[in-house]
Parts: C-alpha cells; structure tokens; sequence
C-alpha cells in the first residue's frame, strides 16, 4: 500500500495516527526505524524435519484410546485376578455355610 | 496431504476445527496451516531455533489435549495457539531465562550491493541494537511486531489476535515505535 508519507503500510499507520501536524524529524526517525524492523522480522522457516516428525507425532498421540481397549495392561489384569479371586472366595465360604446350614438342618429334622 | 500454504477460509477453517474436536486425527490439518506462524512467534520470543522448536512442539501437544475445550468466538483459530504460545514462552522465560537478553541465531545483516565491510558491520549492529530494544518491551508489544513484520497482519487481524480495537492496535503500535526510538537513542 502506497501513500504520500512513507510509501509502505507503516507510514499509512503513521497518517492515520494523530501524531501530525508531523514533525519531519520525527516522521524520518520512525520511517527510519520501521525500515529497520521490516528487515530484521524476517519469516523463518522451521526444518522440514523438525515439521515431518511433529505432525507424525501429534498424529500418534491423537489415536482415540479406544484402539488400545484390547490390550489390557499388566497392571489391570493383576487388579483383575485379584477381584476375581477374592470374588470365587466369597462365593466359595456362602457355599460351605449353605451346605453345613443344609446338613444342620437335615440332622435336626433326623 | 494438501499444501499447507493453502488458507482457508474462516468457514473451512471452522469447520476444521468442529471436525477436529470430534476425531483429534483431523488436527493434523490445523497444524499443519499453523505450525509456521507459530514457530515464527516463537523463535522472535525465544531468539534461537533450538528452543523454538521445543516450545512449538509443547504448544501443538497442549492444543490438541485441549481442542475439546476450544470455543469458537470468530477470530482465527490461530489466535487461540497464538495465546496458548505466549503463556508457553512466558513460562520458559520465568523458568530458564530470567533477564537475560537473547540473541537470534543469525542477525548479520544480509550484504547488498555497494556494502562495504565497515557499512555491513554497522548495520548488524544498528539490527542488535534493535532486536535487544524489541526484547526490552512488554511482550504485547512483541506480539504486535511480530504479528505485523512477520506475518504481515493488518491491524485488524492483530486486533483479533490479541484482543483489542482496530484503533487500540494502531495506538499501540505507534507507542511501541517511540518506545523502542527512546530505548535506541539512550543506547546511542
């Protein structure tokens, strides 16, 4: 974008700023130091390994965890047996109560 | 894979990111039309490659944890990663790089025709200088130069970037152009 003060889109910046009436020493300064910043902030680009690996490992990462559902940890099978053990022995001791409580009962009425 | 140097439109981009939210697979897109900008950003924050990588790499894992979260409110997506960005280089600053000042890994001016040897060193110097100046102000400020030398933002796209006015951008502008012609002439 052209304009009369700078011909660049800073010094349009400048006119609309309200820091005229300009003083032509202050106008050369900023102009001056906006050149300075137009070639120094300079695009860079990252590697395109750098930019391959990312995006390979975001995608890995971004797996639902639904995919991992059929292999269990070692951790939850352990947690696992563990329940259903203690769940078997339970079941286990009401069986033996029911039977003795059964025979009791059987020798009673006998 | 389509060119990331492709823009869409807000539209597409919207619904980029709708579709990201339902299957984190899709992020892959967004990251893709990001991932410059927002190393750009940080490399001008951080002043060298080294941990502007790092630091993109922690902004793109922090967005697609939290993309689920994200709240359309019609600014460019960019503009939520921009300020996932200054929180992460905020941290690593109060972390790693209290008060120091960075240098960029390559501020040597680029020679042009008619340079001297003398006339080149000087201009590398005038650009040390300046880039010493830009770390000294707030880091709003930064942003704003960043976002307009870099990217090439108009004001309003900045405005949306960081939160602000068209004309709350343009003043800001202009008073970080006398900040750092102060900060210049008293190190001069």
């Amino acid at each position: 974008m052209n304009n009369t003060i700078t011909g660049d889109a800073q010094g349009d910046d400048l006119f609309f700023s309200g820091l005229f009436p300009p003083e032509p020493k202050l106008i050369e300064e900023l102009k001056s130091l906006t050149d300075d910043l137009a070639a120094l902030l300079l695009p860079v680009s990252p590697s395109p390994e750098f930019i391959r690996r990312l995006g390979t490992d975001l995608a890995s990462a971004a797996v639902p965890e639904a995919v991992t559902i059929g292999k269990p940890s070692r951790k939850k099978l352990v947690l696992g047996a563990i329940l259903s053990g203690s769940l078997v022995s339970a079941a286990g001791v009401v069986l033996v109560l029911i039977m003795r409580r059964s025979r009791g009962g059987v020798i009673a009425a006998g | 894979m389509s060119d990331s140097n492709d823009v869409p439109s807000r539209e597409e981009e919207a619904a980029l990111v709708i579709l990201a939210k339902q299957d984190p697979r899709a992020f892959g897109r967004l990251y893709q039309l990001n991932v410059k900008k927002v190393y750009n950003y940080i490399y001008y924050r951080t002043g060298n490659h080294h941990d502007a990588e790092d630091l993109t790499e922690k902004v793109f894992f922090k967005a697609l944890q939290h993309i689920g979260r994200y709240k359309e409110q019609g600014v460019p997506f960019s503009a939520w990663l921009y300020r996932i960005a200054h929180n992460v280089v905020a941290n690593w600053h109060r972390d790693n790089q209290a008060g120091k000042i960075l240098a960029l890994d390559s501020v040597s001016a680029n020679p042009s025709i008619g340079d001297n040897p003398h006339r080149l060193a000087e201009k590398t110097e005038t650009r040390k200088q300046l880039l010493e100046a830009i770390q000294t102000l707030p880091p709003d400020r930064q942003q704003l130069l960043i976002l307009k030398f870099v990217e090439h933002y108009s004001n309003r796209e900045i405005g949306e970037v960081l939160g602000r006015s068209e004309g709350a951008v343009k003043s800001l502008y202009h008073r970080t152009l006398l900040s750092l012609r102060d900060i210049l002439t008293e190190d001069s």
